[in-house]
């Protein structure tokens, strides 16, 4: 069995190094690099174009009205792939959830105080617990920035509220959220399932062209529908179509999602004593 | 030749990835294992993307146009996707690992009930 | 080239900390270990001009997944026996 183990240990590992040396050099990818260069107006432009990402670099901002290709390609073009990838963390945090609630008593949920920063037991640092108080709100701050500036500059849903839930490790890690687990939980599954419920939704809109069409890019400026043209630009935050929206239900699905995780696995840690 | 090392990298991190799940006996560790795999995969998919002297695939502020070049966009979509899902199967996986702990008292794969020695 | 040096540099910190989470027999110096490799490959991921990526990483890999791990060890044992 170890032989075996091992056999195939080198085996693979000696395909990827002949197979590293196969491949194009680091630097020189697949594609036309001046794609960008003499585009004409038009709203679909394929001269010159080789690859997949050619056809996204050349066309994107002007089908979609994003500035950032990756975010048109992670909700516009590849949507069904995003929302593939939306149920899978659906399911995860509900099968993590319905595993995890087998581990502690219901009775013994709220038997907690809560602890104002001047009032700490002797294991949470007073640094500590001020220190996440003011650093809250600038996390939870910068993930609605990244959250709604997705289409625009570096960020989107999943990052936003990955870097939101990171805020909430930080109120776990500080102990100031212990109380009411169930009422915390229900809460956040109900705004998760709301977001997944608004990407399908949006998806449905577009149905008359296709599921999850733009239908909403190039059109009426009020609901995000400015349209820009082809090249750098200063950024307007009506553009973009169903994008924003879109980015707006991952964003809020991820950080609650993760939210979930982080508070059943906490709770469950600090009830580690009754479990034996 | 200038960046090879990253290619290098990558096969040493699903290398060594590999070896610890083939070879060790803790579950967490597994995990870990698992996580640096993937974190060499993810790596490999930015490293196919990059074109030197390029940008990031955003044109709020960018260069004008006669300079302008691009890293490719697809891969950094799907690694970007990725990340988020590779994070909710090892919490998954975690917790699996805590009831395996419950029921059989271990995290060593060898002694866990059921399972044959076949060294 | 000094983007070359760097990106050497940075490689070589990402296999001796990958190393090194495996080697260590004490789970959360082992995590720690993994942590500091998501950040270096933050850095990495930042100079091959993927700062979507980078952003997800460093939120996920530096400050999510090092928490659920600790609070796993917390549940089951820290040693690797």
């Amino acid at each position: 069995m170890k032989l075996a183990s091992f056999l195939s240990l080198v085996l693979i590992t000696g395909f990827l190094f002949v197979a590293i040396n196969k491949l194009h050099p680091v630097g020189a990818p697949l594609g036309n690099p001046d794609v960008l260069k003499d585009r004409s107006s038009a709203a679909t432009d394929i001269i010159n174009v080789n690859t997949m990402d050619d056809y996204y670099l050349r066309n994107s901002q002007t089908e979609t009205g994003s500035n950032n290709v990756v975010s048109s390609i992670v909700f516009d073009y590849r949507g069904f792939d995003t929302l593939g990838e939306a149920t899978v963390l659906f399911l995860v945090v509900t099968s993590i959830s319905m595993l995890l609630s087998l581990l502690y008593k219901r009775e013994d949920v709220d038997d907690y105080e809560f602890r104002k920063p001047n009032e700490f037991p002797g294991d949470v640092s007073r640094i500590i617990s001020y220190g996440s108080y003011l650093l809250y709100p600038l996390i939870i701050t910068f993930g609605v920035y990244l959250v709604i500036h997705g289409h625009l500059s570096p960020g989107g849903g999943f990052q936003g509220g990955a870097v939101m839930a990171s805020g909430t490790a930080l109120l776990l890690v500080s102990a100031l959220i212990t109380r009411h687990v169930h009422r915390t939980r229900r809460i956040f599954s109900f705004f998760e399932s709301l977001g997944l419920t608004i990407f399908i939704s949006m998806g449905f809109a577009g149905i008359g062209t296709t599921f999850l069409y733009n239908f909403l890019a190039n059109g009426s400026s009020t609901l995000f529908g400015r349209a820009i043209p082809f090249g750098p630009n200063p950024g307007f935050l009506n553009s973009g179509g169903v994008l924003p929206v879109l980015s707006f239900a991952i964003g809020v699905e991820v950080f609650f999602g993760l939210s979930i995780i982080l508070v059943t696995l906490f709770h469950v840690a600090r009830h580690r004593k009754d479990m034996e | 030749m200038t960046d090879f090392f990253l290619y290098v990298t990558v096969v040493l991190l699903v290398f060594f990835g590999l070896s610890a799940v083939l070879f060790k006996r803790n579950l967490i560790k597994i995990v870990i294992a698992l996580n640096i795999l993937e974190a060499g995969v993810n790596l490999f998919f930015i490293v196919l993307a990059y074109r030197p002297e390029g940008t990031a695939p955003i044109f709020t502020l960018a260069p004008e146009l006669e300079k302008l070049r691009m890293v490719l966009p697809t891969p950094q979509a799907l690694i970007l996707t990725n990340i988020v899902i590779g994070f909710a199967t090892t919490a998954l996986m975690l917790v699996f690992a805590v009831f395996i702990y419950r029921n059989n008292g271990t995290l060593d794969i060898r002694n866990l009930k059921g399972v044959e020695d076949h060294d | 080239m000094i983007s070359s040096v760097l990106f050497i540099i940075l490689s070589a910190v990402i296999i001796l900390t990958a190393m090194l989470s495996l080697y260590f027999r004490d789970l959360l110096a082992s995590i720690v270990s993994y942590a500091v490799m998501s950040l270096v490959l933050t850095v990495v991921y930042f100079h091959l001009d993927a700062p979507d990526v980078a952003i997800a990483e460093a939120g996920i890999g530096a400050a999510l997944t090092i928490s659920i791990f600790v609070l796993t060890i917390k549940l089951t044992r820290r040693r690797e026996e």
